[in-house]
């Protein structure tokens, strides 16, 4: 699996996955979700349009992402889940826990809407 | 992986149309073709879109705890998928050697490590509509996964009348 890291405007970082999101890639996006919670992002955006399949072990990631993130206040969103993705996620039952946008740009904007609310 | 059969046989628990095994090594690499194969023979057994995922996320948990639990990541180690294609459901026993385990154990329902322990499981149980545990007669661990044709109604182990999620 590929994993980039962008950040864009106000400090939100927007991590790119490529391919599957599995126990044998999972540690290389739990590292750099890991790494932005250290450092207090404000929000970061995962884009899984391109992730084909996530297992459990990608599941568990981005919960242990929420959880870190959340800590400080800062926001875990989720853009471009396709069905399959979805149905992983349905079946953990976590499609409420998560905040899904459709795609980057719809999560970027929430990003934009939560600060004014502030 | 190495790839047996199909084969042609008969099953008191349904007429049993096809059997399909194969061989495959303990290395995370081989999920992906594991999940081609899930959902080729998901499709071949006649399952629905949405059955043939919750095929593929059981299979794939599955098979990801015997690599990471059983094997402990020795990719020098195999385990073996039975698929019998029968008349109402496609049951998939997967085999493998490690130190016998029950996936009800307090281990595999821990709580969610960043690895996706105990999430496995659950995922697994709701994913498909009968899940045992067993060890066979030659000291093996198989656990048997059963996922009904959608529509049709068929009595379980217990005798209660099920159909396909």
């Amino acid at each position: 699996m590929k994993v980039s890291l962008r950040q864009v405007n106000d400090g939100i970082s927007v991590i790119d996955l490529e391919g599957d999101f599995d126990l044998y890639s999972s540690p290389k996006a739990r590292e750099i979700l890991l790494k932005l919670a250290k450092e207090k992002a404000p929000a970061v955006v995962v884009n899984l349009s391109k992730v084909g399949y996530m297992d459990s072990s990608g599941i568990a990631t981005l919960i242990e992402a929420l959880r870190a993130l959340g800590k400080y206040g800062g926001k875990l969103i989720l853009a471009g889940v396709n069905l399959k993705t979805m149905e992983v996620i349905k079946l953990a039952r976590l499609e409420k826990i998560f905040d899904i946008k459709e795609n980057e740009e719809q999560a970027l904007a929430s990003t934009k809407s939560q600060t004014q609310q502030v | 992986m190495e790839k047996v059969g199909p084969e042609n046989k008969t099953s008191a628990n349904g007429r049993k149309r096809e059997v399909i095994e194969i061989k495959v090594s303990s290395h995370p690499k081989m999920m992906r073709v594991l999940r081609a194969v899930s959902e080729e023979i998901g499709n071949l057994a006649g399952l629905n879109d949405e059955q043939v995922v919750h095929l593929q996320i059981a299979i794939d948990e599955a098979a990801t705890n015997i690599i990471r639990h059983g094997y402990k990541f020795d990719s020098a180690k195999d385990f073996k998928l039975i698929f019998n294609l029968m008349d109402d459901r496609l049951e998939v026993l997967l085999e493998d050697n490690a130190s016998p385990f029950h996936p009800k154990s307090s281990d595999f329902l821990s709580s969610v490590e960043p690895t996706g322990g105990g999430l496995g499981v659950t995922l697994i149980h709701r994913a498909v509509d009968e899940v045992d545990y067993c060890v066979t007669r030659s000291g093996s661990n198989q656990l048997r996964l059963v996922k009904y044709l959608t529509g049709k109604e068929v009595r379980n182990r217990e005798g209660i009348v099920e159909t396909g999620k």
